[in-house]
């Protein structure tokens, strides 16, 4: 057997960029083995890489995580273009694009707690978008949506904690982020 | 192509290394110090926001109008401000719908497993009771009012 070497040319950026959305994708799967009282409800620890991404590197490489961990994810628990990728899909991108806007809150007022109870609140409101025009056209579905807004600020903030306090350590050599 | 990857602006290394020591506590230092006033401003307006929601959208809109459908047309629309009985044909036979009170329910159905009958009374908008092999529906809507109240 002839072994034929594709050979792809990466940069730093594409490394690192792989990394962080591997670690995402671990706590993709680590939240997967969490109960969750309602389908939906769930922490969304991934986005914490999402935050230190985008407070570290910006907002593209921040969309690239974030992406590449819907889709990897899905391929993972084969639901790749089921309607469970598509509600990830709806919610990162809504959250991308209301961190596209928050990130250029001031600095020195708003930190990561802010983006990810905004983001959180983006991602809910992306998937019950599509919910509504495409799985369940029923105005019933307004009733959960106190509950999901309630879990998108309590994950939110505990998110955008997490992220704020590893990044306590930017400025050190990113240890823990190494591989 | 992206700009090259560069860590944030360094500062000092171990400039900080000395008061912060790496384990996770989960005590107010963990918290604190990481809540600026904006944040606190995002978490108060989205509680604010959480309550709102749920008042309106839990305050149990009360319905004024019931659709009755049977075989998947609508066979009346009727206010529930009036007490009546309703018969509705169907394939299996007559399905007997009964406004009381502001309230609806099938109190009778030919259906085998009556599963719409026990369903009781519907009271809030969007609560619909089917009667399946019978064809016949009931669905409560709200008046979906443009306005909370009028001041004159």
């Amino acid at each position: 057997m002839t072994a034929s070497t594709i050979k792809l040319d990466t940069t730093a950026e594409d490394h690192h960029v792989a990394r962080m959305a591997a670690v995402a994708l671990g706590l993709t799967v680590l939240e997967n083995a969490i109960p969750s009282p309602l389908p939906g409800v769930k922490p969304g620890l991934a986005n914490i890489v999402t935050l230190i991404v985008l407070t570290r590197y910006g907002w593209r490489a921040a969309a690239w995580v974030s992406l590449l961990r819907v889709v990897a994810g899905s391929l993972l628990f084969g639901n790749f273009l089921a309607p469970g990728f598509f509600l990830s899909l709806a919610g990162a991108v809504c959250s991308l694009a209301v961190l596209a806007l928050s990130m250029h809150l001031p600095q020195r007022l708003f930190g990561p707690v802010t983006h990810s109870i905004l983001a959180a609140f983006a991602h809910i409101a992306g998937q019950m978008a599509v919910v509504y025009l495409w799985l369940i056209p029923h105005t019933g579905i307004a009733y959960l949506i106190p509950i999901f807004a309630t879990a998108a600020l309590v994950f939110g903030t505990v998110n955008g904690l997490i992220a704020a306090r590893f990044m306590d350590n930017d400025g050190k050599p990113d240890l823990e982020r190494q591989p | 192509m992206p700009a090259p990857l560069s860590p944030n602006s360094l500062p000092p290394a171990g400039e900080r290394d000395a008061d912060s020591p790496r384990e996770f506590h989960v005590n107010r230092a963990a918290i604190l110090p990481h809540l600026k006033p904006g944040d606190w401003l995002t978490l108060l307006l989205g509680g604010l926001c959480v309550v709102l929601l749920a008042l309106k959208l839990w305050s149990g809109d009360l319905a004024d109008k019931a659709v009755i459908r049977s075989g998947g047309k609508i066979f009346r629309e009727v206010p529930l401000s009036r007490d009546q009985q309703i018969e509705v044909p169907g394939p299996l036979g007559t399905s007997v719908i009964t406004i009381e009170k502001r309230r609806a329910r099938i109190s009778s159905d030919p259906s085998p497993r009556q599963y719409c009958v026990r369903q009781g009374w519907l009271q809030q908008s969007g609560e619909i009771a089917i009667c399946l092999p019978n064809e016949v529906s009931i669905e409560l809507t709200g008046s979906r009012k443009k306005y909370d109240s009028l001041n004159y």
